[in-house]
C-alpha cells in the first residue's frame, strides 16, 4: 500500500496557448512531510499549485490523494478532498471576525439562524491544530499581518486537511514572524500533515523544509533532501545556464557622467527595517535585484511620490525634492510605469492613442487645448517605434495583449521627454518578443542619456540590460554587482542568501 | 527620442465608405433609431404632438434638466455621482427671492452669489469624495437632503415673487425659440468641447476610467474631481435662475426629481456608471428621449404614476443594453 504517500503527482503536464507552463512533473510528498517548492518566477510553481488545487485543470497527468486519482472541477472540491492552500495574497474579509472567516462559506445554520456555537467550535479546533492563541470574535481587519495569515492557515486545518500548501507564506512577515510560522508548519506536519511550502527566500528553506523540488521552465530540475545542497548549488539549479547577450562596457565613462538622480537614505516604511542610498547617472541602466517584499517597488514609488517614505531625501540633479507627487515629478523629467499594469497602468475604458497621450499633455504638450493634429503625429510615432501591435490608434487599449499594452504605458512616460525612468517590472506577463524589444527599448533610451532604474524579480535580464545592479533586503542596499560581472546565479545567491556586501 | 526613424503610418482615406462605416459603428447610433421611432410613434398617435407649441413645450422641458445632464455626464464620466442637483436648484432659486425681494440685492448681484454658492458645495463634494475616500452618493445624498432644507429654511416654506425685467433673460424667445432651449445649445456645445477638446475634459475620462493610472499619468485627480462637481453646481444653478425667472418667484420646492431626469438622460445615452465611458452627444439625445417620452405620455392621458413607472423601466433597460454591449465589446477583443 502506499498509505504513507499523501500527494502523488505524476507527468503534470500544463500548456497556455503555446507556452508549456509544466511538463511532465512527479512530485511524491509523504504524509508529516515539508517539501520546498523553488524556482524563479515563471519557472511553473504557481500552475503547480493551480493545478494540485483545482483552480486549474492539467493537460496531462495525474494526481493521486492518499492513493486515490482525483479529478478537481474547482478549488472548494479540492478542500472539501482535502488540499487547502494558502495564498500569498489572503482570501479574508476583513470586515468578518475570525471564527466567520474560518468557517467561510460553511457556516452552519440552526433553523435559519447561524450556529455560532458550532461555528465556534469549529473555528477553534483549527486554530487550536496551529498551537496559537487567536480571539475568535475580533473583526480580522483589526489583526496584524502575520496574524491574518494565521487565520487563513487555520481555515485550511479547519477542515482535515491533508495537503497543505503555503504559496510564499513569508513575504510580508519580519524575521520573528518567519521563525513563528517555521514553528508552526514544523508542528503542523509533526501532526501528519503534507505540507509544500513555496518561497523565494533561501535561508528559511533548510529550517522549514525536509525535502525540495526544483522547477526550472516547467520541468522538475532536481529533488532532494534539503540537508544534503548547499546554497550555492540550489541557486544554480534555480537559475539554469546563464545566457548573457549584449554586454555594455565603459563603466568608468558611465560613473564619470554627472549623477542625475540621489537617493539617501530613503527608508520606504516602517515594515521595512533598511534604507537605501544610491546615485543614478545620466545614460545609466540601474537595476534593483531582491527578493518579492524586500522593498524595491517602494523606492521607485517614494521616489516618484505615489508614497511619502517615512525619512530620506531625494534629490534631482543636485536640488532636493520634497513634497513630491507623481504630477509633480513628471513637470521634472522623471517618469515611473508601475508594476501593476491594470492597477496603475492602462485606463481601460480608453483608447491606445488616448492612453499614450495621457502624461504629455500640459507638459510637452499645451496645457489647456488638445492639439488633435500634433497628438495623432506623436500618437503614430509612439506605436511605430516602440512596436505596438495595433490595428489603429483608436482601438481599446483593454483589447491589446499584454506586451502591447506594456509597450503603450511605457510609451506614456516616455511621451512627456523625461531625463530619468523608472520601470518597475516592465516585462511582467509579456511575451519573450515584447521582452527583448522592451530591453532594447531600455538600451536605446540610455544611450541618448536618459537615467533609467529597472526593478525586475526575473534576474536574468537584469545582467542583459542593466550597467549595475543593486540588491536590495530589507529595503537596504546590500550589494552592488557591475552588469559585466552579472551573472543570474550570482545575483540569485546575493539576492536570497545572507551574505551582504558582497563587492564587485 | 521617439519622434525620428519612423516610417509613418499611412494615413487613412476619408472615402465614402469609411464615413459610412462610422457612421454605422456610431454607438449613439441605435438610441437616435430609438428616439426616431419614439417621435414617428408619437406623432402618429398622440394628439397634438405635432404641434408647434408642443414641440416648444419638449424643447423647453429638454433645457430645465439638460443643462444638468450635461455636467452630469462629466461627473459619471468621472466615475462619480451628483443627486444634490435638485435641491440645490431650489436652494438657488430661494437664495434669489430672498436676496433680491427680501433684501433687495441688484440682480446681477444675487446671481453671482447663487452661482458661486452653488459652485462651493459642488467642489465641497469632490473634496470630501478625494480627502475622506467617501463616495459622492454618500455626500451628495446628505447634500440632497441638507440643500433642500435649507431652501426651505431660507423661505420659510413659502414662494418669494420677484419683480424685474432679468426675467426676458430667463423666459423670453428669440426668434420664437424658448430662450432656455438655446442656452441647452450653447451649453451642450461648451461641454462637447471641453469633454473632446480640452486637457481637463479628456482627464475626466481617464480619472474615470482607472483613478490611479490616471495618479500615475502626472494628472491631479483631486482637482479633477473638485472641478467636475462644481461644474455640476454650476448647472444646477443656472437651471435654478432659468426655473426662477419662469416661475417669477424664488420657490423652495421646485426641482423635486430633477437629478432623476440628469442623471437618466445620461445613462440612457450610454454612459458608463462604472466611469470612463460616455458622450456628450449621447446625453444629447438622452435629454430629448426623456423629454418627448415625458410629453408623449402627458398626451397620451396616461396615469401620472404609470408615467413614473415607465420612466424607471426605461432607465433600467437602458443601463442593461449597456451592460450587455459592453460584455460584447470585451468579448470582441
Amino acid at each position: 500500500m502506499t498509505s504513507d504517500i499523501a500527494l502523488d503527482v505524476t507527468k503534470l503536464s500544463k500548456s497556455y496557448g503555446a507556452v508549456r507552463a509544466l511538463h511532465a512533473v512527479d512530485v511524491r510528498v509523504r504524509f508529516g512531510e515539508v517539501r520546498a517548492l523553488l524556482g524563479k518566477n515563471g519557472a511553473g510553481k504557481s500552475t503547480f499549485v493551480n493545478l494540485v488545487s483545482g483552480a486549474e485543470r492539467p493537460d496531462g497527468g495525474t494526481i493521486r490523494l492518499s492513493g486515490q486519482e482525483v479529478h478537481w472541477q474547482n478549488p472548494g472540491e479540492a478542500r472539501d478532498g482535502g488540499i487547502s492552500v494558502v495564498h500569498q495574497e489572503l482570501s479574508l474579509v476583513p470586515y468578518l471576525s475570525v471564527a466567520e472567516n474560518i468557517c467561510l462559506g460553511r457556516w452552519e445554520r440552526r433553523g435559519l439562524r447561524i450556529d455560532r456555537n458550532a461555528m465556534a467550535e469549529r473555528a477553534r479546533k483549527g486554530i487550536d491544530a496551529l498551537g496559537v492563541d487567536l480571539p475568535l470574535w475580533t473583526e480580522v481587519g483589526r489583526l496584524s499581518l502575520a496574524q491574518q495569515q494565521l487565520v487563513e492557515i487555520a481555515k485550511a486545518v479547519a477542515y482535515d486537511a491533508r495537503v497543505l500548501i503555503l504559496d510564499e507564506p513569508t513575504s510580508a512577515l519580519n524575521a520573528r514572524e518567519v521563525d513563528e510560522l517555521i514553528d508552526l508548519v514544523r508542528r503542523l506536519a509533526g501532526s501528519g500533515m503534507a505540507v509544500i511550502y513555496v518561497s523565494h527566500r533561501m535561508q528559511e528553506i533548510p529550517r522549514a523544509a525536509d525535502t525540495m523540488t526544483v522547477l526550472r521552465d516547467g520541468e522538475e530540475v532536481a529533488t532532494m533532501a534539503t540537508a544534503d545542497a548547499s546554497a550555492a548549488q540550489v541557486a544554480a539549479l534555480i537559475a539554469g545556464e546563464a545566457v548573457t547577450r549584449n554586454r555594455q562596457p565603459e563603466s568608468a565613462e558611465l560613473r564619470a557622467a554627472p549623477v542625475v538622480l540621489s537617493v539617501e537614505d530613503l527608508r520606504t516604511s516602517r515594515r521595512l527595517a533598511g534604507a537605501a542610498t544610491f546615485d543614478l547617472h545620466a545614460g545609466e541602466v540601474l537595476g534593483l535585484a531582491g527578493v518579492l517584499g524586500s522593498g524595491r517597488s517602494e523606492i521607485l514609488e517614494a521616489i516618484f511620490g505615489i508614497t511619502s517614505p517615512v525619512s530620506g531625501r531625494v534629490r534631482l540633479r543636485g536640488k532636493e525634492i520634497r513634497r513630491r507627487t507623481p504630477a509633480r515629478m513628471l513637470g521634472l523629467g522623471v517618469a515611473m510605469t508601475p508594476e501593476d499594469r491594470k492597477g496603475g497602468g492602462i485606463v481601460a475604458p480608453r483608447s491606445v492613442a488616448e492612453n499614450l497621450m495621457l502624461s504629455a499633455r500640459g507638459r510637452t504638450l499645451p496645457r489647456y487645448l488638445i492639439r488633435s493634429r500634433t497628438e495623432a503625429g506623436l500618437v503614430r510615432n509612439a506605436i511605430g517605434s516602440l512596436g505596438i501591435a495595433t490595428s489603429s490608434p483608436t482601438k481599446l487599449i483593454s483589447k491589446l495583449s499584454g506586451g502591447n499594452q506594456q509597450k503603450a504605458v511605457i510609451g506614456r512616460a516616455l511621451a512627456c521627454q523625461p531625463t530619468v525612468v523608472l520601470l518597475d517590472e516592465p516585462t511582467r506577463g509579456v511575451d519573450l518578443h515584447a521582452k527583448s524589444q522592451i530591453y532594447d527599448l531600455i538600451r536605446s533610451l540610455a544611450a541618448t542619456g536618459v537615467a533609467v532604474v529597472f526593478v525586475s524579480s526575473e534576474l536574468d535580464e537584469l545582467p542583459e540590460v542593466c550597467d549595475r545592479v543593486l540588491i536590495i533586503r530589507h529595503g537596504e542596499i546590500t550589494g552592488e554587482v557591475d552588469g559585466s560581472q552579472a551573472t543570474p546565479e550570482r545575483l540569485l545567491a546575493l539576492t536570497i542568501s545572507g551574505d551582504n556586501d558582497d563587492a564587485r | 527620442m521617439l519622434a525620428d526613424s519612423v516610417p509613418a503610418l499611412t494615413a487613412r482615406p476619408a472615402s465614402g465608405r469609411t464615413v459610412w462605416r462610422r457612421i454605422l459603428e456610431w454607438e449613439s447610433l441605435g438610441l437616435l433609431a430609438v428616439v426616431a421611432v419614439i417621435f414617428v410613434g408619437l406623432a402618429l398617435f398622440a394628439p397634438n404632438f405635432l404641434t408647434k407649441s408642443n414641440l416648444l413645450n419638449v424643447v423647453q422641458q429638454s433645457a430645465f434638466f439638460g443643462i444638468i445632464a450635461l455636467a452630469m455626464t462629466l461627473v459619471i464620466v468621472a466615475g462619480e455621482i451628483d443627486i444634490s442637483v435638485g435641491s440645490q436648484t431650489a436652494l438657488t432659486s430661494s437664495l434669489m427671492g430672498v436676496l433680491i425681494t427680501n433684501d433687495g440685492w441688484p440682480v446681477w448681484m444675487a446671481c453671482i452669489a447663487v452661482i458661486v454658492q452653488a459652485m462651493i458645495f459642488g467642489a465641497f463634494s469632490g473634496w470630501i469624495r478625494s480627502r475622506f475616500e467617501v463616495p459622492t452618493f454618500i455626500v451628495t445624498l446628505a447634500l440632497y437632503m441638507a440643500l433642500r432644507g435649507l431652501a426651505m429654511l431660507v423661505t420659510n416654506t413659502y414662494s418669494i415673487p420677484i419683480s424685474g425685467k432679468f426675467f426676458y433673460w430667463g423666459d423670453g424667445r428669440v426668434a420664437g425659440i424658448p430662450i432656455a432651449a438655446i442656452y441647452f445649445l450653447v451649453a451642450f456645445a461648451v461641454f462637447a468641447f471641453v469633454a473632446r477638446n480640452t486637457v481637463f475634459g479628456r482627464s475626466v475620462y481617464a480619472v474615470g476610467g482607472n483613478a490611479r493610472s490616471a495618479e500615475m499619468s502626472g494628472i491631479k485627480v483631486r482637482n479633477v474631481r473638485i472641478i467636475v462637481l462644481a461644474l455640476c453646481g454650476l448647472t444646477a444653478a443656472l437651471t435654478g435662475l432659468l426655473q426662477t425667472a419662469q416661475l417669477s418667484a424664488g420657490a423652495p420646492t421646485i426641482g423635486v426629481g430633477l437629478e432623476f431626469n440628469a442623471i437618466s438622460a445620461a445613462i440612457i445615452g450610454g454612459s458608463s456608471l462604472a466611469g470612463g465611458r460616455g458622450t456628450l452627444v449621447g446625453t444629447f439625445i438622452g435629454v430629448l428621449f426623456v423629454a418627448m417620452l415625458g410629453d408623449g405620455m402627458v398626451l397620451l392621458g396616461i396615469n401620472p404614476y404609470a408615467q413614473n413607472v415607465v420612466q424607471g423601466v426605461v432607465v433600467l433597460v437602458a443601463v442593461l443594453v449597456n451592460v450587455v454591449r459592453a460584455n460584447r465589446v470585451a468579448l470582441r477583443a
